[in-house]
C-alpha cells in the first residue's frame, strides 16, 4: 500500500514555535517526512530603514531584532562602527558593557530553558526561570531604564554609568541566581522524563552544523568548542577568566540544554570578576565622540567592515558599508537564528511530532532576528 | 599554522581579478563566472564557515565617497554594480577571507554556493528576494520574506517604496496588488 502523507500546518500563531514561524509539516502518521519553515511574518525592513537613518537611530532598531538579548544587538552595531572609526573604549564603559551583556546572557538563557521545559510539558521550571529572569531585568533597568529593548550602548561607551548601589545589588543577586540554577537542575537535569525526551533526540553532526553555518550553543552542543569571546575577543573578555562550554558534546537536545546551563554558570563567574574590576569612576563614554546629540553626528570613515560578537544564541554580525556620511550606505545584520533554523530541514525528517517540538525548542530561535 | 589565503591564491589565483582589504581582512574579487570554482577551492583549502553572505547595491550616479568642501564635486560616481560579498572563516585556523563578485544590475546572475555550504540556501534566498540576483542551481529559488507575488526588490536603491502594494484575500488566498481593495 502506498504511504499517504498529510500536510499539517503549524501556523504562524502557535504556542510552541517560539514566535511567528510557520512550519508546513508532511506527516506519515505521527512521523515527520518533510518540513518546510516559512518565515517573513516579522519582516520590518530594518536594513532598508538603516540606510535612511543616522547611526544613532539604528541602535533602537537593533534592539528589536533579537529582542530577548537586546544588549548584544546594540554591541554588534557599536562594535562595527567603533572598528571602522578605530576608537578606544574607556575601561569603565567596557566593564559596564560586559556586565550588561553577561546579565543579558543569563536572562536570555533563563528564557530559553524555561520555554524549552514548557514545550516538553514542564510548567514549574518555566515560572522559576522567569522569576530569576526578573532579577536580571531589574538590574538592566537600573542600568538603562528599560526592561527589554534598552538602546543602552553608544558609540564609544554606554548611555549612563552604573547607579551607586549597583555593585552590592549584583553581589546579592548572584546568590539568588545560584540557588535558582540549582533548583532548575534538580527539576530538569535530574528528571528521568526530561532525560528520556531529550537524550538522543535531534542529533546534529558537527560537520553538518558547521556546513549549515550554525553558531552558539547549536554548534557547541555538537562538540565544536568555538566561542567568539575566545576566538575573536572583543571588549574586555581577554582579561576575564571563563570556560567555553560544549554541553555533553553529543549533539542532541540534551547537550544543547546542558551547554546553555553551563554557560549560565560561566556568566556568573564573569559577572563576579567584572564586578570586582569595574572602576567606580572614570569616563563611561569616549570623550572624543561625546554624548547626547554628538552621537547623532557620528561619521565613520569610508570603508567596509564585518564585525561579529557572541550573543546567547550564536554569532550576531554587522556588515557595514560606510561612505563617510552620517548614514550607513549598507547595514546588514548577520542573523544567528536564520542559519540555526535551516538545520531543522535536516533534523526533522524521521522524528515524531513531540521530538520535533523538542528539537525546535533546543535550537532557540528568535523570529525578530530571522526576519529583521 | 598554514596560511590558508596563500593556499587559496596558489590554487585559484587565476580567478581573482582584484585584491583589496575589508578593514584588516584580505578581500579578493573574482569573475562572476568563476565564483563557483573559487568557493569550492576556498572550502577545500579550509574555510569551512560561511560567516556572512550579503549583497550591496551601488546605485549609478551616487558618489563613491561622501566628501564635503571643495572636493565634493570631484568624487567619482558609482558604476551601478551589485556586489555579492562572501565572508569566509576557518574555525580551526581562525583565518578570514572575503570573496566578492561584481554583477551588472540589469541581469545579475551567479552560481549558487549551496553545493559547498548548505547554509547558503536561505542566505541566497534573501538576496534573491531583496536584490533580484539569480543564483544558478539553487534548489529552491523562491522569495524568503516578501510574499510570492510581490513586485520589485526592496533593498535595491532604486526600489520605489512610495508605490504601496496591498495584500488582499480573495477566495481564501492572499493576492498582492497595487489596488487597496475593500479592506477588512
Amino acid at each position: 500500500m502506498p504511504q499517504k502523507t498529510i500536510t499539517l500546518n503549524m501556523g504562524p500563531q502557535h504556542p510552541s514555535t517560539h514566535g511567528v514561524l510557520r512550519l508546513i509539516v508532511e506527516l506519515d502518521g505521527e512521523v515527520v517526512r518533510g518540513i518546510e519553515p516559512v518565515i517573513g511574518y516579522l519582516h520590518r525592513g530594518v536594513e532598508k530603514l538603516a540606510e535612511e537613518e543616522t547611526y544613532l537611530q539604528v541602535i533602537p532598531h537593533s534592539d528589536r531584532l533579537d529582542y530577548v538579548a537586546a544588549m548584544h544587538n546594540n554591541m554588534a552595531v557599536c562594535h562595527a562602527v567603533e572598528r571602522l572609526m578605530g576608537v578606544e573604549i574607556p575601561k569603565r564603559a567596557d566593564y559596564t558593557r560586559v556586565l550588561a551583556m553577561e546579565i543579558q546572557r543569563l536572562a536570555s538563557h533563563y528564557l530559553a530553558l524555561g520555554t524549552f521545559g514548557l514545550d516538553l510539558g514542564a510548567l514549574t521550571p518555566f515560572f522559576w526561570c522567569f522569576r530569576d529572569r526578573e532579577y536580571c531585568l531589574e538590574l538592566l533597568e537600573d542600568l538603562s531604564g528599560a526592561r527589554l529593548t534598552y538602546s543602552y550602548f553608544r558609540f564609544g561607551g554606554v548611555r549612563f554609568p552604573p547607579p551607586p548601589n549597583f555593585k552590592e545589588k549584583v553581589r546579592r543577586y548572584i546568590g539568588h541566581w545560584k540557588e535558582g540554577i540549582a533548583q532548575v537542575e534538580e527539576v530538569l537535569t535530574d528528571n528521568d522524563i526530561f532525560r528520556v525526551r531529550t537524550e538522543g533526540v535531534g542529533y546534529l553532526d558537527p560537520k553538518i552544523a558547521v556546513n549549515y553555518g550554525c553558531t552558539g550553543p547549536m554548534l557547541r552542543g555538537s562538540g565544536v568548542d568555538f566561542d567568539l569571546r575566545r576566538a575573536e575577543p572583543y571588549s574586555v573578555y581577554p582579561e576575564l577568566d571563563f570556560a567555553v562550554c560544549t554541553g555533553t558534546g553529543k549533539g542532541d537536545t540534551f547537550s544543547r540544554y546542558r551547554c546553555r546551563l553551563d554557560e549560565m554558570q560561566q556568566s556568573l563567574r564573569i559577572i563576579e570578576q567584572a564586578i570586582e574590576k569595574l572602576p567606580d569612576s572614570g569616563d563611561y563614554i569616549n570623550p572624543k565622540i561625546g554624548e547626547g546629540a554628538k552621537q547623532n553626528r557620528v561619521k565613520p570613515p569610508a570603508g567596509e567592515v564585518y564585525a561579529r560578537i557572541e550573543s546567547p544564541r550564536g554569532e550576531i554580525g554587522v556588515f557595514l558599508v560606510s561612505k563617510g556620511g552620517d548614514q550607513p550606505y549598507r547595514l546588514h545584520f548577520r542573523s544567528h537564528s536564520l542559519s540555526n533554523l535551516q538545520v531543522i530541514k535536516h533534523l526533522a525528517p524521521g522524528q515524531k511530532i513531540p521530538d520535533l517540538i523538542a528539537t525546535l525548542g533546543s535550537i532557540d530561535i528568535v523570529l525578530g532576528d530571522i526576519d529583521r | 599554522m598554514s596560511d590558508l589565503v596563500a593556499a587559496f591564491r596558489s590554487r585559484a589565483g587565476g580567478l581573482v581579478v582584484a585584491e583589496g582589504k575589508q578593514l584588516d581582512k584580505p578581500s579578493l574579487t573574482v569573475r562572476p563566472d568563476a565564483l563557483g570554482d573559487a568557493l569550492r577551492v576556498a572550502h577545500e583549502v579550509g574555510f569551512d564557515h560561511l560567516a556572512c553572505l550579503t549583497g550591496v547595491d551601488y546605485l549609478p550616479g551616487t558618489p563613491v565617497e561622501i566628501k564635503s568642501g571643495p572636493d565634493a564635486g570631484k568624487v567619482p560616481k558609482e558604476d551601478g554594480r551589485i556586489e555579492v560579498v562572501y565572508n569566509l572563516y576557518s574555525l580551526s585556523a581562525r583565518q578570514h577571507l572575503v570573496v566578492r563578485v561584481k554583477l551588472p544590475r540589469e541581469n545579475p546572475e551567479v552560481e549558487s554556493a549551496t553545493g559547498v555550504w548548505k547554509g547558503a540556501d536561505w542566505l541566497e534566498r534573501e538576496i534573491i528576494d531583496l536584490y533580484g540576483v539569480k543564483f544558478r542551481h539553487h534548489p529552491d529559488p523562491r522569495r524568503l520574506f516578501m510574499p510570492e507575488d510581490w513586485t520589485g526588490h526592496p533593498l535595491r536603491k532604486d526600489y520605489d517604496g512610495t508605490k504601496e502594494q496591498f495584500i488582499n484575500t480573495a477566495d481564501g488566498k492572499d493576492v498582492v496588488s497595487f489596488t487597496p481593495g475593500s479592506g477588512w
